[in-house]
């Protein structure tokens, strides 16, 4: 029983988490600190959501306080008649040059989720000159539906993220799912589920697929499909963070390739995620962190005391380059000692690198900054190296739980409230009074003086829908809306436009002008919030943040019908009917 | 295999099946629900979830409860993975080749280097072939991504898309097959010259293998620079033309008329920043060799962070910055895959 309860211990002592594990596990607590959305059931919309993330966190997550660099990249670009894509093409620059694909290894929540279903104990699909020549098909869904589709369907005047649309499963996942699960948005008559359709089902099959693989294969949604990685693959080579192979000290034993689990041909590559755990592998000690030497000690090698598997009881002394160093004990029995040695007694312990005396001195005499040295003079420098080292990382931790608590706090507690209306089929509609587009004297499409108020048309059924010039199903379904205004001449059909972009009421003017000037649906503009963000009479009939939003008004002025997300014409013509005839 | 390897085995086996059942089944069930309630929207309410997603819910608690007996297992039987031995011909037949002599000694080098020849020519051929349906790939993906006419519009685009992929998923799997073949063959060829790379050296005059000239190790940066300066030169673009989809692709791709004196400044501005870039990176190489790596890593970096600050300052005056905010908060549906 004694001998269990210590292969216990000994396992959990084996299994803590490595520095990297909890740096992405801060991060993805940091990019979704605003835990109540996971209990209301909305999205976070206040002002932090101008900052990307650097990692892929879709801002459709309840708990997203931040935007997701690849979505606002695929908007941007759809966008590009109207406004150049300079912020977010800079920010993506930034992110590039100090961190690159650190980002992928550190600071990425979708990584993080395929390394711990890898973590999951079945037979593993290592990778080979396949997977290598797999991993280039990120560079294709690039350019085909990150960079292409946005721009040429915004030349057609419709919103395309065609990266978001039909693979991203962070969006199904966190945004989607993470909506759908909260009761408040899949009971009752604002029901979400009404709007699953095709695009639901296809988007959850590749969800389950890439859940799939990821337990079989290391990181095959990072390897094979992501186009942020293929984007931050660039800058590898000229970013500030990451690692770097010392070509004077490298011996080409290429053991830092075999035990690599990415596509990489060589250290630092396009295919690196620098997560650092070919630092401890390499006999060489040829593999560093970039500018170590400025804030980070540098990987020499440790004094070799015993081989002994030391517990990680002793914080003071961890190194940074044991970042991976426990992640290497529990998969890899691959000792610096068996690479090239004769020697395979040493183990690498969770907490140090340790090598066998044997090794110690049989070590390529070029490595540099590992003598044996036994002196006082030599111990009191290691000394006063390791408690610096110990009060730096120290002070890190601090100050970002610190940052972390800070978010928290803010996010729950202080942050305003976003409430939503409850409206159920059978409420009397609230006050609806919105501005009209339409001709002016000048002959110029615009928005007038002219108001609507729905509460003039007692006795008339009333079709209200919010849309958005950035939505791709409201563009999409108002066709139809039309041509059910044009097939029941009774009836009022209110298209009112949520929040605007940059361009403004003007961008709006020129879209419908464009496109729909000879319609018979009423255009009009919601009122908006103080920054312009939220549609005010939106969120007055019971909309929270998902576009389109559709509500029938009944000829006594009562909400007749509810719809969260876009419509077929089949579904609109029926309800429209059911209300006619009521 | 002792009893610990063995149990581990099985139970990894059992662990595997078992996720790939559950992943079908919620694949199946789901396209169950949509297919057999008519395709269409609405087809997902609160009862056909339940109905439909029941078997592979219970297979999912199986599954959650799997794993975890897994990491018991792991505690009662522990073992520790095996590192497989990898064999890199490549790397072996690198190594040996430059140990080849020019001259044979002995009966059979003659024919060790035809041999040799041959083997390094149908590589050649077969990558040669394998790169020119990629290249032909790429060019076909790229013009029908980027042409205006194969997308109808705002009520099409699921047409449209599913066309996208017809269109491009033959050349993206003719790519891939011929790169496997490629790299089978490849493996093959490599594992045969080695063999005759052995008998070359073990045959040839050990005095006439030739001297090996250092490989310059600047190329990496050279070529990083290059591509560098590549997206500077295109972010420039950017900068000069201020809406450059408009005013300057779209009457390119629709040939509505090109802005001809546009379209060759910016060619040339491109060619000369490319030519600027690299003439630095040789006069540098040339006056402070031991230093020209760090200066051009310098140079870039320094670039890269003074335009990407820049773009960050000018997005978030042009209103840039105020589209991120808007789209981040209002979901589109859709985007999500809620449709």
């Amino acid at each position: 029983m004694k001998a269990f309860f210590i292969k216990v211990k000994n396992w959990f002592v084996n299994h803590m988490p490595t520095k990297r594990r909890l740096i992405q596990l801060y991060t993805f607590l940091l990019y979704n600190a605003n835990s109540k959305g996971y209990i209301n059931g909305t999205i976070y919309q206040g002002e932090s959501k101008y900052m990307c993330v650097p990692g892929m966190n879709c801002y459709s997550c309840p708990g997203a306080v931040g935007a997701c660099p690849l979505g606002s990249l695929q908007n941007a670009l759809n966008a590009s008649g109207n406004t150049s894509a300079y912020y977010v093409l800079g920010i993506l620059g930034l992110f590039g040059l100090i961190c690159a694909r650190t980002i992928c290894g550190f600071l990425c929540p979708v990584g993080l989720g395929q390394e711990l279903l890898h973590k999951i104990k079945t037979p593993k699909l290592r990778k080979s000159a396949y997977t290598r020549i797999l991993s280039y098909l990120k560079y294709v869904l690039l350019v085909v539906l990150v960079i292409a589709v946005p721009i040429i369907y915004g030349l057609l005047d419709t919103p395309m993220p065609g990266f978001c649309k039909y693979i991203c499963p962070a969006g199904t996942f966190e945004g989607g799912i993470g909506l759908l699960l909260n009761p408040a948005n899949h009971t009752g008559d604002r029901t979400m589920l009404k709007m699953l359709g095709p695009i639901f089902t296809w988007k959850f099959c590749v969800l389950v697929v890439i859940i799939v693989a990821s337990v079989f294969m290391y990181r095959p949604f990072c390897r094979f499909l992501c186009p942020l990685g293929a984007i931050y693959g660039f800058f590898n080579r000229v970013a500030l963070i990451g690692v770097k192979l010392d070509h004077n000290k490298c011996t080409d034993c290429g053991l830092c390739i075999q035990h690599c689990k990415m596509d990489i041909k060589h250290v630092g590559d396009h295919e690196c995620i620098n997560c650092g755990e070919c630092i401890s592998v390499c006999p060489a000690k040829a593999i560093t962190w970039k500018g170590s030497k400025i804030f980070l000690r540098g990987n020499d090698i440790e004094q070799p005391a015993t081989i002994e598997e030391k517990p990680l009881a002793d914080i003071r002394k961890l190194s940074f380059n044991s970042l991976a160093t426990a992640e290497v004990a529990t998969n890899n029995t691959l000792t610096p000692a068996t690479a090239g040695a004769t020697n395979g007694s040493s183990n690498i312990s969770t907490s140090n690198v340790v090598y066998s005396s044997t090794e110690a001195s049989s070590a390529p005499a070029h490595t540099g900054g590992s003598e044996m040295n036994s002196s006082g003079d030599a111990n009191g420098k290691q000394r006063q190296k390791r408690d610096r080292s110990f009060w730096l990382q120290m002070s890190a931790w601090i100050a970002a739980l610190v940052l972390l608590f800070s978010m928290l706090l803010y996010y729950n507690v202080f942050a305003p409230e976003q409430s939503i209306v409850d409206i159920k089929i059978g409420d009397p509609l609230p006050t609806v009074n919105v501005q009209m587009y339409g001709e002016d004297e000048s002959g110029r499409y615009a928005l007038l003086d002219e108001m609507f108020n729905v509460s003039d048309h007692i006795g008339e059924v009333v079709v209200i829908n919010f849309w958005g010039i950035w939505c791709t199903p409201c563009i999409g379904e108002l066709p139809y809306f039309n041509q059910i205004a044009e097939e029941y001449p009774e009836v009022k059909v209110l298209a009112i436009h949520g929040h605007f972009l940059s361009g403004g009421t003007d961008d709006v003017s020129k879209f419908i002008n464009r496109n729909w000037r000879n319609y018979k649906v009423l255009f009009a503009q919601g009122d908006l919030n103080e920054n312009g963000s939220f549609c005010l009479t939106y969120g007055d009939l019971g909309g929270s943040s998902t576009y389109p939003y559709t509500v029938i008004v009944d000829k006594q002025g009562n909400i007749a019908y509810i719809q969260n997300g876009s419509l077929n014409y089949a579904t609109l013509k029926t309800e429209v009917e059911k209300v006619l005839k009521a | 295999m002792n009893k610990s390897e063995k149990v581990r085995l099985y139970y990894g086996i059992a662990l595997s099946v078992l996720t790939a059942i559950v992943g079908i089944l919620f694949i199946v069930q789901i396209a169950n629900m949509y297919y057999s309630n008519g395709a269409t929207q609405g087809v997902y309410t609160l009862g056909n979830i339940k109905k439909y997603m029941l078997l592979p819910f219970i297979f999912l608690i199986i599954w959650i409860a799997a794993i975890i007996a897994g990491y018991v297992l792991s505690v009662v039987f522990p073992t520790k993975e095996k590192n497989r031995k990898f064999v890199d011909n490549k790397k072996i037949l690198g190594l040996l080749k430059s140990k080849v002599p020019t001259e044979g000694k002995s009966d059979g080098f003659e024919e060790a280097k035809k041999q040799i020849n041959r083997q390094e020519i149908a590589r050649k051929c077969v990558w040669g072939f394998a790169c020119a349906v990629l290249l032909a790939g790429a060019i076909a993906i790229l013009i029908y991504s980027f042409t205006p006419a194969n997308y109808q519009g705002a009520s099409y685009w699921r047409a449209d898309i599913l066309a996208l992929v017809r269109n491009t998923i033959f050349w993206i799997a003719a790519g891939l097959i011929c790169t496997i073949g490629a790299i089978v063959f490849e493996g093959i060829s490599i594992k045969r010259e080695v063999s005759y790379v052995k008998t070359a050296i073990a045959t040839g005059d050990r005095n006439s293998v030739p001297q090996q000239k250092p490989v310059a190790k600047t190329f990496a940066l050279a070529s990083t620079i290059v591509a560098g300066l590549v997206v500077l030169s295109l972010i420039v673009l950017y900068i000069i033309a201020p809406s450059v989809m408009t005013d300057l692709i779209a009457p390119v791709l629709n040939g509505a008329g090109a802005n001809t004196a546009r379209i060759i400044t910016a060619a040339a501005l491109f060619l000369a920043i490319v030519i600027v870039g690299i003439s630095l990176s040789k006069v540098v190489k040339k006056y402070v060799p031991e230093k020209a790596d760090n200066i051009m890593l310098l140079c870039t970096r320094v670039s890269i962070g003074v335009i990407a600050i820049s773009f960050i300052i000018v997005g978030a005056t042009n209103g840039g910055a105020d589209d991120v905010l808007k789209k981040a908060v209002a979901i589109c549906t859709e985007c999500i895959g809620l449709g």
